[in-house]
């Protein structure tokens, strides 16, 4: 019997199907239907969540969660789902271009890859002949093939190489280094009791395993306390939903301090062992009471004390989220550095339900190797961005650097100007505010590249827009994934490049040897790099690929405090503990223990923006995919009824959004999930490429109203600390 | 086709909806439209949001399977038809494509596909079912909030749920009996 | 709605069609003689119902792939769908034969091959006459009936709209066949008599108006049924609801018919009539376009 609704492919489906039911692919080979199933690894957000891709005649048809994964359990978010909407996406950049119109209108003429690559070495050349290597400057979204890219910049000579990082979680990267020594750190949701979120919303900023955690944790009974001045899924997935006035977290959580502290609701045993600097703490805190507390956030001081006293009853197994994007206030710094003091006085260090060190292959004594170079060339020059240096931004990783140094550079010359940019799968445009002011450093640089798989914001600016096949083409370095115990992940190629699209490892390593540096790329193909990484291992990529992903046999998801309360546990701080007091930071000239700054309040007539993310797009990379697009083609400006009704704005309306000159327009939600002195809209949109034909000219754009503001201290963008007007159009 | 389950009674399925586990997340959404090949436009499964008058949880909606289904009554070929294991089906070759059942599904689960030229909805993913696989959306569920129930299964888990009325239907008073049920939390 | 301008013509034709067997069969009781309101009322049914049949087989998504498959609508004796589908197949034939048994020959060329059909037909002009009577007013009830079965749109699901349906197309019927027995009549320069007709037609039109108000007082009593009436009362409907359905197509109709009857103004009543069937069509277009579900789920 045919049945409709089941699709034509009702013969075939349960073949391929069974297969998946019953991974590792190799044992589906042996099923008489035509479907391959191919592990691999997803890259429709940073999290690299393992996936089997079902292939059928050279066709993918499905993505599905590698059940084999204890921590997603054969779940994947919609975007993982809809990778395959990516790969067909009629949008995508299929072969490479060479800009002929004017900066930004999106006009290129479509050229072989040899011209590409000869167009960028010849300018390259000429302009390390007149400036020197350093005036190459390079960004990308960290990825699995981040290696090709950095090979290339440090090849090429110059330290300036960024990642986005700086507008996402740098704030809480470098708080968890200076704290803890490392940002190596995971929480263990599923068997956490009680969760304290400071405006980590799980359930939009989706990341798999940690989501399901916390429904895991919920569902047994474990309770979520959550901060945010929005009504989001978060809000409703959570046991407590608080709405603290923006900005105002860190009262909160320094109140919590105080309690614990006060009401002798902490670990005195783990904070003497593992921890330096309780006494400033303790009188860091002193005054900031549940009561001084609730004039800041407007949260009763009640609530406040009973949160405390839950978090300290329910230690060790109760965690204070230390988020991901922190590119929010001008406190967030001192915020981070307050929660990770919250997890101490909690104890909750390395054991299960609290949080744990990452196990690496490293402390298992060998590491994925790599293909053989020569040394690169010694770096003359310093940073344009003054990443890792004194007086500067000594606590920036110079791997990461700060994004938002590009235009800086480019147009004010100082320290030197950047001449050359090339943005891997990273659009400056999108991520980095005030969008006006990097278009002008656009139009300022002699070559700037794109290479991703859309013609982004940036990449119609760009000379040169190098098209990237999508993660499902291309077979990438295996990656580390590791957790409690060590794990790595093997991203393999399921189909072939559609169009004239090529994977990283072969764009560098071509663009290389135009360049006259090929002898850093002197590897055949990627294969061949997997084979060297897993050499150490004695595993081959054949094996690897059956299950995608492998830990070590004798390796055992490991809780270093789980039996042993004072089992050693090595931090890689100056003083070897948790810092809850930072001498580094005192030297440095920063606070070095904990202390409030309030957030200036919205002028009279103007709202604080925010803004955050939904489950079903990532960044502003997304948006544009087809069903990804249908399922949320836009965003809107969430009002509250009272000052809407004062400004005449019902839902629905056209409104414009003013600050400092600049505007943009899109459509009022009215709604009383939001606090009356706020607006809120989901970020993303206001994209201006021709070739983002969906999406372009759709929604508000924060970005082109947004002031660069950076964090002093951990050179994180300030993302919440602008003020706009809301006007009815 | 297997209809049997181990003690040989006949197969009796439900979906059982925990909206205490659904974060709202639409991966079930696209896992459906993908593994279906749903055209563009349409969805078999969408999240309806919670809403201030409404609903405090996502609601994940699709086909309710009814028991007593509008659909299958108007539809004038019998093309649509109630499965002895309760998955409501069309049969593509039997359906003119008169769209009588989309205008008298009171749930609003079915679409036009204008490229086959007959109505089109949630099966439950059938095929795979009778495979012993789960359907799209339960196998991608992030909040494991999904699960397909076998009412003719004394020992199922999910059945229970359904049996003490801790799972419930949408819309009772409407009379078709749904084989959706939802946990809905306090 | 998923149904579209093709199913508002289809109702509405169908309508006509058995609105204008109805009205030459009232015609046929005035006298012995065949009048030209009797003869066009028979003759507009069939081609009317026809097309009607026409646009809603061109609306099935297999209509024109694998017209075959229709042999299937006569399957489920449970589904309106079904009853329809026997209506109309009987009542298009029916309606062609009964317009053979009272028409006059056509030019030799065309009444040739149909000559031994109207000496059949005109044999059993008794039969086809109640046969046409009885299948008119099922195809007329059934068209409303067709919208008032399901569950899924409240304002749809009174038992108020198969009748007012079938009010409106003996209306709509009455004015086709009226209007065009008047050309006839002018053609044939025989006399005409409006003032009769247009009594009828007032006590046609008033009754309508009665129940398009008690339709939608009583659909208006559930959320989604309510959210209908607002549409077609006050929202985005509300100008072509009031203009076109309740003056052009009600209103105006009964003050032209008045005067007609009052000072038999014929220029009058012919625009009354264009009022009707203008706003018969606005009522089934406005029907389907009003027609807000029982519960708004996420759009499929």
């Amino acid at each position: 019997m045919q049945v409709a609704a089941a699709g034509t492919a009702v013969a075939a489906l349960p073949v391929g199907v069974r297969e998946l039911a019953h991974p590792p692919a190799a044992e589906a080979a042996q099923s008489p239907g035509t479907d391959k199933v191919v592990t691999s690894v997803c890259e429709m957000c940073t999290v690299r969540c393992p996936i089997l891709v079902r292939v059928r005649d050279g066709k993918v048809v499905r993505i599905q969660g590698n059940p084999r994964e204890k921590s997603t359990q054969g779940a994947i978010c919609a975007r993982g789902n809809a990778g395959i909407s990516l790969l067909e996406d009629p949008d995508r950049v299929r072969t490479p271009l060479i800009r002929v119109g004017k900066r930004g209108e999106g006009t290129f003429r479509k050229a072989t890859w040899e011209e590409a690559y000869r167009y960028i070495a010849d300018r390259l050349n000429v302009i390390r002949g007149s400036y020197g290597p350093e005036a190459l400057g390079v960004g990308r979204r960290p990825s699995a093939g981040d290696a090709f890219l950095l090979t290339f910049a440090k090849a090429f000579g110059t330290p300036n190489i960024f990642s986005h990082e700086s507008s996402c979680p740098l704030g809480r990267n470098v708080a968890m280094e200076v704290t803890l020594g490392t940002s190596g750190v995971a929480i263990d949701y599923s068997k956490v009791d009680y969760l304290v979120s400071f405006g980590r919303n799980h359930m939009e900023t989706l990341a798999v395993p940690q989501a399901q955690g916390i429904v895991v944790g919920l569902s047994r009974g474990a309770r979520l306390v959550y901060l945010d001045p929005r009504r989001s899924p978060t809000s409703t997935a959570a046991t407590t939903w608080l709405q603290p006035l923006p900005g105002t977290d860190l009262a909160f959580a320094l109140a919590m301090l105080q309690v614990m502290i006060a009401e002798n609701l902490y670990d005195q045993a783990f904070v003497k062992r593992y921890t330096m600097g309780f006494e400033q703490l303790a009188a860091a805190v002193l005054t900031y009471t549940p009561e001084w507390a609730a004039t800041e956030t407007g949260i009763p001081a009640g609530t406040i004390r009973q949160v405390a006293r839950d978090f300290g009853t329910a230690r060790p197994r109760s965690v204070a989220d230390f988020g991901w994007f922190t590119s929010t206030y001008l406190n967030d710094f001192q915020l981070r550095r307050a929660i990770l003091a919250l997890n101490a006085l909690a104890g909750n260090l390395e054991v299960p339900g609290g949080m744990f060190l990452l196990k690496g292959l490293k402390g298992y004594g060998t590491e994925l190797g790599d293909w053989k170079k020569p040394a690169f060339p010694a770096v003359k020059a310093g940073r344009v961005d003054g990443a890792g240096v004194a007086g500067r931004f000594p606590l920036v990783p110079v791997k990461d650097g700060l994004c938002q140094a590009l235009p800086e550079s480019v147009l004010t010359g100082k320290p030197y100007p950047l001449k050359a940019y090339i943005a891997h799968r990273f659009d400056p445009l999108a991520a980095i505010p005030d969008q006006p002011r990097t278009i002008e450093a656009f139009k300022k640089l002699d070559l700037l590249v794109s290479v991703d798989v859309y013609m982004s914001d940036t990449g119609a600016y760009a000379d040169v827009i190098l098209p990237e096949c999508t993660y499902l083409e291309r077979t990438d370095p295996v990656m580390e994934a590791s957790g409690l115990a060590p794990k790595i992940r093997y991203r393999q190629q399921a189909v072939p490049p559609q169009g004239n699209t090529r994977p990283s490892w072969q764009i560098y390593k071509e663009l290389a040897e135009a360049t006259g540096l090929g002898e850093y790329f002197a590897y055949r193909d990627i294969d061949e790099i997997v084979t060297a990484q897993l050499a150490p291992f004695g595993l081959t990529a054949a094996k690897l690929a059956e299950s995608g992903q492998w830990t070590p046999p004798t390796a055992k998801p490991t809780y270093l405090r789980k039996t042993d309360p004072t089992a050693p546990v090595k931090l890689k701080t100056a003083s070897g503990k948790i810092e809850l007091y930072s001498a580094e930071l005192a030297k440095m000239g920063f606070e070095p223990a904990l202390a409030y700054t309030a957030p200036p309040a919205p002028p009279e007539g103007t709202f604080r923006m925010i803004q955050g993310k939904c489950a079903v797009h990532t960044n502003s990379a997304t948006q544009n995919i087809p069903v990804l697009h249908e399922l949320r083609p836009s965003n809107e400006l969430w009002i509250h009824p009272v000052p809407a009704g004062r400004l005449g704005i019902k839902d629905g309306d056209s409104v414009i959004v003013r600050t400092a000159g600049r505007e943009q327009r899109g459509l009022a939600k009215v709604t009383r999930d939001i606090l009356e002195g706020t607006v809120f809209t989901y970020h993303g949109w206001g994209r201006t490429s021709p070739g983002l034909t969906r999406v372009k000219g759709k929604g508000i754009g924060f970005n082109a109203l947004m002031p660069v503001i950076t964090d002093p201290v951990s050179g994180s963008l300030v993302m919440r600390e602008t003020f706009v007007e809301v006007v009815k159009s | 086709m297997s209809t049997l389950t181990k003690s040989g009674a006949r197969h009796q399925y439900a979906l059982v909806v925990d909206t205490t586990r659904c974060i709202g997340c639409e991966a079930c959404s696209v896992a459906c439209r993908v593994e279906n090949e749903v055209p563009d436009g349409h969805w078999r499964s969408r999240i309806a949001p919670p809403t201030s008058g409404g609903s405090k949880a996502p609601l994940k909606w699709s086909c309710m399977h009814c028991a007593d289904a509008p659909c299958v009554q108007v539809c004038p070929t019998k093309a649509t038809y109630r499965r002895t294991d309760g998955i409501v089906v069309i049969v593509a070759d039997k359906c003119v494509g008169c769209k009588y059942c989309i205008v008298a599904c009171p749930y609003g689960a079915r679409y036009f596909d204008d490229k086959k030229g007959i109505p089109d909805k949630c099966d439950l993913c059938a095929g795979m079912l009778d495979a012993g696989l789960k359907p799209a959306c339960v196998q991608t569920c992030v909040g494991r909030a999904l699960a397909v129930a076998d009412l003719a299964d004394p020992h199922d888990k999910d059945a229970a749920r359904i049996r003490s009325g801790e799972a419930r239907p949408l819309h009772p008073e409407l009379g078709t009996k749904p084989s959706v049920y939802y946990v809905v939390g306090e | 709605m998923v149904w579209g301008w093709q199913i508002a013509w289809y109702l509405f034709l169908g309508g006509l069609g058995a609105g204008a067997t109805v009205t030459s069969l009232l015609a046929s009781r005035a006298g012995p003689r065949v009048g030209t309101i009797e003869r066009a009322g028979a003759t507009l049914a069939g081609p009317a119902v026809a097309l009607g049949t026409a646009l809603l087989v061109f609306d099935l998504g297999m209509g024109r792939r694998e017209p075959w498959r229709l042999v299937y609508l006569y399957l489920n004796w449970g589904s309106p769908m079904t009853w329809g589908t026997w209506i109309l197949t009987l009542f298009i034939p029916v309606a062609l034969l009964h317009a053979l048994s009272i028409t006059g020959p056509l030019p030799p060329r065309w009444e040739r091959p149909v000559a031994p059909v109207r000496r059949a037909a005109v044999r059993a002009r008794g039969t086809l006459k109640v046969m046409a009577g009885v299948l008119a007013v099922s195809t007329a009830i059934y068209t409303g009936v067709l919208l008032s079965a399901p569950p899924s749109f409240p304002l749809l699901g009174s038992w108020l709209l198969p009748v007012l349906f079938l009010l409106s197309a003996l209306s709509t019927g009455m004015s086709a066949a009226v209007v065009s027995g008047y050309v006839l009549a002018r053609h044939e320069k025989a006399e005409f008599d409006l003032c009769s007709w247009s009594r009828i037609h007032i006590g046609l039109v008033v009754m309508e108006l009665v129940v398009l108000f008690a339709w939608l007082t009583v659909g208006a009593a559930s959320q989604a049924g309510g959210d209908s009436v607002q549409l077609l009362v006050s929202g985005s409907l509300a100008p072509v609801f009031w203009v076109v359905v309740v003056f052009g197509g009600l209103i105006a109709p009964v003050i032209a018919h008045i005067a007609t009857a009052t000072n038999g103004n014929s220029q009058v009543a012919l625009a009354g009539e264009a009022g009707v069937l203008a706003g018969g069509l606005a009522l089934r277009y406005l029907v389907l376009l009003a027609a807000v579900p029982v519960i708004i789920g996420p759009a499929l």
